[in-house]
Protein backbone atom coordinates (compact mmCIF):
# COMPACT_ATOMS: atom_id res chain seq x y z
CA UNK A 1 0.00 0.00 0.00
CA UNK A 2 1.63 3.30 -1.02
CA UNK A 3 1.73 6.27 1.45
CA UNK A 4 -0.93 8.29 -0.62
CA UNK A 5 -3.20 5.79 -0.53
CA UNK A 6 -2.84 5.37 3.13
CA UNK A 7 -3.36 9.32 3.80
CA UNK A 8 -6.93 8.73 1.82
CA UNK A 9 -7.89 5.95 3.63
CA UNK A 10 -7.90 7.56 7.13
CA UNK A 11 -8.32 11.44 5.95
CA UNK A 12 -11.17 12.79 7.43
CA UNK A 13 -13.37 13.48 4.83
CA UNK A 14 -12.89 8.99 4.00
CA UNK A 15 -13.89 8.08 7.69
CA UNK A 16 -16.73 10.50 7.85
CA UNK A 17 -18.27 9.35 4.32
CA UNK A 18 -18.14 5.57 5.74
CA UNK A 19 -19.97 7.15 8.66
CA UNK A 20 -22.85 8.61 6.55
CA UNK A 21 -22.66 5.19 4.26
CA UNK A 22 -23.25 2.81 7.68
CA UNK A 23 -26.05 5.26 8.64
CA UNK A 24 -27.82 5.25 5.17
CA UNK A 25 -27.21 1.27 5.05
CA UNK A 26 -29.39 1.02 8.59
CA UNK A 27 -31.42 3.92 8.20
CA UNK A 28 -32.67 1.82 4.35
CA UNK A 29 -32.97 -1.48 6.45
CA UNK A 30 -34.55 0.40 9.56
CA UNK A 31 -37.34 1.88 7.69
CA UNK A 32 -37.74 -0.66 4.78
CA UNK A 33 -38.00 -4.29 7.07
CA UNK A 34 -38.55 -2.75 10.72
CA UNK A 35 -36.59 -4.87 12.83
CA UNK A 36 -36.61 -4.06 16.13
CA UNK A 37 -33.26 -5.58 16.50
CA UNK A 38 -31.79 -3.36 14.58
CA UNK A 39 -32.54 -0.32 16.40
CA UNK A 40 -29.05 -0.37 18.62
CA UNK A 41 -26.92 -0.58 15.70
CA UNK A 42 -28.94 2.72 14.45
CA UNK A 43 -27.74 3.82 18.25
CA UNK A 44 -24.66 2.60 17.24
CA UNK A 45 -23.74 4.27 13.92
CA UNK A 46 -25.47 7.40 15.29
CA UNK A 47 -23.12 7.83 18.51
CA UNK A 48 -20.01 6.93 16.52
CA UNK A 49 -20.82 9.97 14.29
CA UNK A 50 -21.02 11.95 17.71
CA UNK A 51 -17.86 10.76 18.94
CA UNK A 52 -15.83 11.31 15.63
CA UNK A 53 -17.46 14.90 15.29
CA UNK A 54 -15.76 15.45 18.72
CA UNK A 55 -12.40 15.18 16.74
CA UNK A 56 -10.21 17.74 17.34
CA UNK A 57 -9.79 17.86 20.94
CA UNK A 58 -6.66 15.47 21.10
CA UNK B 1 -0.62 13.38 22.77
CA UNK B 2 -0.91 11.20 20.42
CA UNK B 3 2.55 11.33 18.99
CA UNK B 4 4.11 9.65 22.45
CA UNK B 5 5.52 6.52 21.97
CA UNK B 6 2.81 4.77 23.87
CA UNK B 7 0.63 4.69 20.70
CA UNK B 8 2.30 1.76 19.53
CA UNK B 9 0.85 -1.82 19.63
CA UNK B 10 -1.01 -3.30 22.69
CA UNK B 11 -1.67 -0.34 24.16
CA UNK B 12 -3.65 1.28 21.38
CA UNK B 13 -5.79 -1.54 22.09
CA UNK B 14 -6.44 -0.95 25.92
CA UNK B 15 -7.37 2.58 24.68
CA UNK B 16 -9.51 1.94 21.98
CA UNK B 17 -11.15 -0.24 24.51
CA UNK B 18 -10.80 2.30 27.49
CA UNK B 19 -12.76 4.51 25.15
CA UNK B 20 -15.98 2.07 24.34
CA UNK B 21 -16.03 1.66 28.27
CA UNK B 22 -15.80 4.74 28.68
CA UNK B 23 -18.84 5.51 26.47
CA UNK B 24 -20.79 2.57 27.72
CA UNK B 25 -20.36 3.57 31.13
CA UNK B 26 -21.90 7.49 30.40
CA UNK B 27 -25.23 5.59 28.55
CA UNK B 28 -25.51 3.19 31.36
CA UNK B 29 -25.81 6.24 34.12
CA UNK B 30 -27.94 8.14 31.55
CA UNK B 31 -30.03 5.54 31.35
CA UNK B 32 -30.50 5.19 34.87
CA UNK B 33 -30.80 8.72 35.24
CA UNK B 34 -33.47 8.96 32.22
CA UNK B 35 -35.43 6.51 33.74
CA UNK B 36 -36.41 9.09 36.41
CA UNK B 37 -36.97 11.67 34.58
CA UNK B 38 -39.07 9.65 31.75
CA UNK B 39 -41.42 7.83 33.84
CA UNK B 40 -44.13 10.55 33.76
CA UNK B 41 -43.41 12.07 30.01
CA UNK B 42 -45.79 10.23 27.19
CA UNK B 43 -43.34 9.58 24.50
CA UNK B 44 -44.25 12.31 21.69
CA UNK B 45 -43.01 14.76 24.82
CA UNK B 46 -39.72 12.94 25.28
CA UNK B 47 -39.12 13.09 21.59
CA UNK B 48 -40.17 16.77 21.52
CA UNK B 49 -37.45 17.29 23.82
CA UNK B 50 -34.70 15.60 21.56
CA UNK B 51 -36.01 17.27 18.46
CA UNK B 52 -35.69 20.53 20.37
CA UNK B 53 -32.04 20.05 21.83
CA UNK B 54 -31.42 18.78 18.04
CA UNK B 55 -32.95 21.60 16.50
CA UNK B 56 -30.88 24.48 18.99
CA UNK B 57 -27.20 22.47 18.36
CA UNK B 58 -27.40 22.28 14.60
CA UNK B 59 -28.19 26.18 14.74
CA UNK B 60 -24.80 26.49 16.50
CA UNK B 61 -22.95 24.10 14.20
CA UNK B 62 -24.47 26.12 11.91
CA UNK B 63 -22.81 29.21 13.46
CA UNK B 64 -26.65 30.77 13.80
CA UNK B 65 -27.26 30.53 17.37
CA UNK B 66 -23.98 30.80 19.31
CA UNK B 67 -24.06 29.76 23.30
CA UNK B 68 -21.90 27.88 25.62
CA UNK B 69 -22.03 23.82 26.33
CA UNK B 70 -21.02 22.63 29.79
CA UNK B 71 -17.76 20.93 29.24
CA UNK B 72 -14.37 20.14 30.93
CA UNK B 73 -12.04 22.16 29.61
CA UNK B 74 -9.14 20.23 30.26
CA UNK B 75 -6.46 18.12 28.89
CA UNK B 76 -6.63 14.04 30.10
CA UNK B 77 -3.00 14.77 32.34
CA UNK B 78 -0.35 12.84 31.54
CA UNK B 79 0.22 11.48 34.82
CA UNK B 80 -2.16 8.37 34.01
CA UNK B 81 0.52 6.82 32.48
CA UNK B 82 2.25 6.34 35.38
CA UNK B 83 -0.14 3.72 35.40
CA UNK B 84 1.86 1.22 32.89
CA UNK B 85 1.94 0.80 29.42
CA UNK B 86 -1.38 -1.25 29.04
CA UNK B 87 -3.78 0.76 32.70
CA UNK B 88 -2.73 4.22 31.91
CA UNK B 89 -4.26 4.09 27.69
CA UNK B 90 -6.67 2.25 29.47
CA UNK B 91 -7.70 4.65 31.76
CA UNK B 92 -6.88 7.94 29.67
CA UNK B 93 -9.26 6.20 26.67
CA UNK B 94 -12.09 5.73 29.54
CA UNK B 95 -11.57 9.47 30.76
CA UNK B 96 -11.89 10.38 26.97
CA UNK B 97 -14.70 7.80 26.50
CA UNK B 98 -16.64 9.12 29.01
CA UNK B 99 -17.01 12.02 27.34
CA UNK B 100 -17.40 14.41 30.34
CA UNK B 101 -13.59 14.40 31.85
CA UNK B 102 -12.19 16.67 28.60
CA UNK B 103 -13.03 18.98 25.85
CA UNK B 104 -16.17 17.65 23.74
CA UNK B 105 -16.02 20.42 20.75
CA UNK B 106 -19.39 19.29 19.15
CA UNK B 107 -22.87 19.49 20.39
CA UNK B 108 -23.74 16.52 18.62
CA UNK B 109 -23.06 14.16 21.72
CA UNK B 110 -25.26 16.34 23.99
CA UNK B 111 -28.40 15.45 21.82
CA UNK B 112 -27.13 12.16 22.05
CA UNK B 113 -26.97 12.08 25.71
CA UNK B 114 -30.76 14.04 26.20
CA UNK B 115 -31.80 11.36 23.07
CA UNK B 116 -30.24 8.40 25.29
CA UNK B 117 -31.50 9.69 28.41
CA UNK B 118 -35.45 10.18 27.61
CA UNK B 119 -35.91 7.42 24.99
CA UNK B 120 -33.42 4.62 24.65
CA UNK B 121 -33.47 1.04 26.20
CA UNK B 122 -30.45 -0.45 27.72
CA UNK B 123 -29.22 -2.74 25.26
CA UNK B 124 -29.52 0.70 22.94
CA UNK B 125 -28.19 2.70 25.28
CA UNK B 126 -25.26 0.28 25.64
CA UNK B 127 -24.86 0.29 21.90
CA UNK B 128 -24.78 4.36 22.29
CA UNK B 129 -22.16 4.24 24.62
CA UNK B 130 -20.00 1.71 22.82
CA UNK B 131 -20.63 3.82 19.37
CA UNK B 132 -19.31 7.23 21.25
CA UNK B 133 -16.34 5.06 22.37
CA UNK B 134 -15.50 3.48 18.80
CA UNK B 135 -16.33 7.09 17.13
CA UNK B 136 -13.55 8.94 19.17
CA UNK B 137 -11.32 5.40 18.65
CA UNK B 138 -11.89 6.07 15.30
CA UNK B 139 -10.45 9.66 15.10
CA UNK B 140 -7.50 8.86 17.09
CA UNK B 141 -6.67 5.77 15.01
CA UNK B 142 -6.85 7.86 11.93
CA UNK B 143 -4.76 10.36 13.25
CA UNK B 144 -2.23 8.20 14.53
CA UNK B 145 -2.12 6.45 10.88
CA UNK B 146 -2.59 8.87 8.28
CA UNK B 147 0.64 10.96 9.38
CA UNK B 148 3.06 12.78 11.76
CA UNK B 149 3.34 16.52 12.14
CA UNK B 150 -0.71 16.80 12.87
CA UNK B 151 -1.25 16.66 9.55
CA UNK B 152 -4.68 14.89 10.00
CA UNK B 153 -5.72 17.92 12.77
CA UNK B 154 -4.92 20.03 9.57
CA UNK B 155 -7.01 18.61 7.13
CA UNK B 156 -9.83 18.77 9.66
CA UNK B 157 -9.68 22.23 10.45
CA UNK B 158 -9.41 22.36 6.66
CA UNK B 159 -12.61 20.50 6.06
CA UNK B 160 -14.68 21.35 9.03
CA UNK B 161 -17.69 22.42 6.93
CA UNK B 162 -17.98 19.35 5.02
CA UNK B 163 -16.83 17.23 8.13
CA UNK B 164 -19.60 18.85 10.55
CA UNK B 165 -22.78 18.17 7.35
CA UNK B 166 -21.54 14.65 7.09
CA UNK B 167 -21.16 13.67 10.40
CA UNK B 168 -24.53 16.09 11.26
CA UNK B 169 -25.73 13.80 8.34
CA UNK B 170 -24.68 10.07 10.24
CA UNK B 171 -25.93 11.19 13.38
CA UNK B 172 -29.71 13.05 12.31
CA UNK B 173 -30.98 10.56 9.96
CA UNK B 174 -30.88 7.37 11.74
CA UNK B 175 -32.38 9.25 14.61
CA UNK B 176 -35.01 10.38 12.85
CA UNK B 177 -35.27 6.39 11.73
CA UNK B 178 -35.56 5.43 15.41
CA UNK B 179 -38.09 7.83 16.08
CA UNK B 180 -39.92 6.54 13.17
CA UNK B 181 -39.59 3.56 14.22
CA UNK B 182 -40.19 3.42 17.80
CA UNK B 183 -43.40 5.11 17.02
CA UNK B 184 -44.74 3.24 14.98
CA UNK B 185 -44.84 0.28 17.03
CA UNK B 186 -41.92 -1.41 16.43
CA UNK B 187 -40.60 -3.25 19.63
Amino acid sequence: MTHGTSRRRWHPLTIAAGLVLAAGGMTGALLLARPGWLLPGAWLVLCAAAGFATSGSS
Amino acid sequence: MLSSPVWRGTPTLAFCAGLVCGGALTATVLVVAGSLLRAPLPDFVRWAVVAAALGAVLLREAGVWSFRLPENRRLVPDTVFRLGRHLGPLQFGLEMGTGARTYLPSGLPYVAAVAVALTASVPAALCAGAGFGIGRALMTTANLRYGADNAWDGEWRAHGRELGFLTGAAFVVPLAAIAVTVSSGTP
